[in-house]
């Protein structure tokens, strides 16, 4: 079977890159002895699989993991040991079985919702706003292959002012990286980039034509 | 920590900020005593020096103590630190240095004493232990260079000499107990002196003669008239870490570490480690598998290396690699086994370790023809390299590294030839093979690395080769190997190795270089990129010094050293001896065959 957790990321442990991260779980499974399972064949390596990639200096609240793991485990289990065996700023928050057929989460993610921070507060409210008002953002892309201009406004799919700044956009297939979004703000509400701090809060999934947590699990399956 | 933004600037920002599995914190209370081991040089080095784990071990299992870590930052971070106004801090609490009451550096290579510098400097403290006062905290320096680090003197309030498990806690203890007493200074180093490994520098005065050679080294106040070096007699029971640190990002040496044995008995004329560290002290199959387990579990390391100086030589080692993989195999861990001597790799030990890499195998043949390696009493020929290597390609390895030093005392272009002729001999014992048990077509690296002559070895009498004369032998290997199409030559900066020889049997007057040069911005030397050999020579300048006197004079067997008055217990007798039989191309038997009279029988009983 295979287990899908929740995590959040602090720290030390926002300053590591995604390999990093990835070879710091799997330590820590393995240190909580947790009965993993391992590909087959001449190198074997847990089965494991992030639903997002985060770049150096992302803080977040929930990214999410998919582990094999043996059909014995009772996946009620998996947070409190785990937490006991991880860096302190590595921490399972939540874990369920998946479903049979489910995909794994790095198909299933379609929008990130970011919680941002400003030192000046009332400007970024003010700078969302007006990037949420316009009908088109044009920015220059930069892809493995160069430089491609492109349309922001389509990936920014929700905006809440309400007790502090969330933004929730495009992630996954079509990802709108957040420090590209930040200096979308920052160009638009004229003040540098530096002043936002941003943690990524959820990554979320199409259920019946409403965005849910990829924790929800998927309808109709057994 | 405190917030440090200049963090998230910089390339690889994980080096600064600890938070790693098994990092000890305390809890800071007044009389808690605070050690800083210090590594002069970058986090991915330092994390991977066995040597730092154990005495973080060993300081922080004194209940009266707590022992933090700091590293030297790379060139872009020291440029962020300095803008911000920050001074260098250690990982653990992110408190700064000089708010500690010991600094303890750990000196492995003499290209990384700009760092030791960098680091009192980004710490806001004075360089120099005369200029620093009872405010400041104590520094200590420890590591193989300790022995001979004469162009540090000036900066170091007392070395530690040899094993430092037990030192580094009598340091610690004795610290405390000045801070209780409210000692001066000068008080807690009249206790240091004279205990054994414990050399304060400024109680030994030193003359120079009008050639320039050291002319007497007089102890002071009561200091005693040598230093002995401190030998841990009880390996088997000594401290040893099982939850060792694992970092968050990928550091030099990325696994878990047992180790097997210190010293070497072979005696190998060149090799400063195989003096340094006798005699022989092993660990039981027993322990070593009891290690082994708990560092698995303590740290989720997928992989797990068997080290010392020679892993080939313990004598139970197969059996260990038996008790190992039955105890390992289904966590999915891989032993490796670093270190290995021609003579003593088999067939069986590549086996036995495993299914997991075979990527590459790294030999150290030395030298290129029997004659030399009989004159550095490097014990093996050239059958027993073609038979292993052919053993090798048998077991699926393809990538074979040979290690060679060029320059080596009564060297001539045969022996250079002969380089040439072994890599090829090695290609050669590949299309021996019968076509089946052939896997894919081998390449060879040789890497050929100028030789330094090393305090307290043979050869510490011996000229180094002058720059010029290095480039030119280089290009005889290079010229030899043009056409071997499998052979991929590599060859080291001449100026890098030239500095080491001036810094490695230097003098306290290099102390004004090395500040001079530090000041004109060196630091990270041991970097290539980093590494300016004209501002070296600017700085020997300025100090009125010629590198030359330090790394190519051949010295009189009476000359008195810049480090007489440390005794590593190794007999200079013996050593002006040795270097006798190697101009004679004579050998000298392994020690464990038989004592062959190197001065520490007190100590190993002579049977080793």
């Amino acid at each position: 079977m295979k287990i899908l957790v929740k995590f959040s990321r602090s720290g030390a442990l926002c300053m590591i890159s995604h390999l990093d991260l990835l070879r710091t779980v799997q330590r820590s499974l393995r240190r909580a002895e947790l009965p993993i399972l391992y590909s087959q064949g001449f190198n074997p390596h847990p089965i494991l699989s992030f639903a997002q990639a985060m770049g150096v200096g992302l803080e977040t609240e929930g990214d999410y993991f998919a582990v094999g793991m043996e059909d014995t485990f009772d996946p009620a289990q998996f947070c409190e040991r785990f937490n006991a065996c991880a860096p302190s700023d590595l921490m399972a928050i939540a874990a369920r079985k998946m479903a049979n057929k489910e995909r794994d989460p790095m198909a299933r993610v379609q929008a990130a919702r970011y919680r941002l921070v400003s030192d000046n507060e009332q400007a970024l409210v003010q700078a969302a706003k007006a990037l949420f008002k316009k009908t088109e953002y044009p920015y220059t892309r930069k892809t493995k292959s160069g430089e491609r201009e492109s349309d922001m406004r389509p990936m920014l799919l929700g905006l809440n002012t309400e007790n502090g700044v969330r933004i929730t956009v495009t992630c996954g297939d079509t990802n709108l990286p957040p420090a590209v979004l930040a200096a979308a703000l920052a160009h638009v509400g004229g003040f540098p980039a530096e002043n936002i701090s941003f943690v990524r809060e959820d990554l979320l999934t199409m259920i019946n034509g409403e965005l849910e947590s990829v924790l929800c699990p998927p309808l109709e399956m057994d | 920590m405190t917030e440090r933004r200049w963090i998230s600037k910089v390339n690889k920002p994980a080096r600064y900020v600890g938070g790693e599995m098994n990092e000890i914190i305390k809890e800071n209370a007044p009389d808690l005593t605070r050690f800083a081991l210090c590594f002069p040089d970058v986090y991915e080095v330092g994390m991977s020096h066995l040597g730092s784990r154990i005495l973080y071990e060993a300081v922080n299992r004194l209940p009266f103590a707590a022992c933090e870590r700091a590293y030297a930052p790379w060139i872009d971070a020291e440029q962020e630190m300095r803008k911000a106004g920050e001074r260098l801090y250690a990982l653990e609490s992110g408190d700064t240095l000089d708010k500690f009451d010991v600094l303890g550096f750990s000196l492995q290579y003499e290209l990384s004493y700009t760092n030791v510098l960098l680091m009192l400097d980004l710490a806001g403290l004075p360089l120099r232990a005369c200029e620093r006062t009872e405010e400041h905290p104590l520094i200590t320096a420890g590591g193989p260079c300790a022995c001979h680090a004469e162009p540090l003197a000036p900066f170091i309030d007392v070395f530690m000499l040899g094993d430092g498990e037990e030192t580094i806690c009598i340091l610690t203890e004795a610290v405390k107990e000045a801070k209780e007493k409210g000692l001066s200074r000068e008080q807690l180093l009249d206790r240091l002196c004279g205990m054994e490994g414990f050399y304060v520098p400024s109680r030994y005065e030193v003359t120079y003669s009008e050639t320039g050679q050291v002319k007497a080294i007089t102890p002071v106040a009561g200091a005693p008239k040598s230093v002995r070096r401190a030998i841990l007699t009880d390996l088997e029971h000594a401290v040893f870490p099982t939850k060792q640190l694992v970092p968050n990002t990928g550091i030099v040496h990325d696994r878990a570490v047992i180790e097997l044995f210190r010293g070497c008995t072979r005696g190998c004329r060149f090799c400063q480690a195989g003096y340094l560290y006798r005699p022989v002290r092993e660990r039981t199959v027993d322990t070593l598998k009891e290690q082994a387990l708990e560092a698995v579990k303590d740290t989720g390391y997928e992989e797990i290396s068997m080290t010392s100086l020679s892993s080939g030589d313990y004598p139970c080692l197969m059996e260990l690699i038996g008790v190992l993989n039955g105890a390992l195999k289904d966590k999915m861990v891989s032993l490796s086994l670093p270190s290995l001597r021609i003579d003593s790799f088999v067939k069986n030990y590549a086996e036995g370790i495993g299914e997991v890499r075979k990527s590459g195998l790294t030999f150290a043949p030395e030298a290129g023809t029997q004659r030399l390696r009989d004159a550095i009493n490097k014990n093996v020929t050239e059958k027993d390299l073609l038979r292993t290597v052919s053993e090798a390609f048998e077991a699926g390895y393809s990538t074979i590294k040979l290690y060679f030093m060029l320059g080596l005392p009564t060297e001539t272009d045969e022996d250079l030839l002969g380089i040439a002729d072994l890599a090829t001999k090695v290609i050669s014992a590949y299309y021996k093979l019968p076509k089946e048990k052939r896997t894919q077509p081998p390449s060879v690296t040789v890497s050929v690395s100028p030789f330094v002559p090393k305090p307290f070895t043979p050869f510490q009498w011996e000229p180094q080769i002058s720059r010029e004369e290095i480039e030119r032998r280089q290009n005889v290997i290079k010229q030899a190997l043009r056409t071997q199409k499998r052979v991929r030559f590599q060859s080291h900066n001449a100026g890098v190795s030239h500095m080491e020889a001036i810094f490695a049997r230097g003098d306290r007057r290099l102390a004004d270089a090395l500040e001079a040069a530090y000041r004109a911005g060196a630091r990270m030397d041991g970097w290539y990129e980093c590494f300016d050999y004209a501002r070296w020579q600017d700085a020997l300048a300025s100090a009125g010094l010629d590198g030359a006197f330090y790394a190519n004079r051949a010295r009189e067997e009476g000359e008195t050293f810049p480090y007489d008055h440390v005794d590593i217990g190794v007999s200079r007798n013996y050593l002006w001896h040795e270097r006798e039989k190697a101009y004679a191309a004579n050998t000298t038997k392994d020690c464990r065959q038989g004592c062959t009279g190197c001065g520490l029988m007190n100590v190993c009983g002579g049977k080793a």
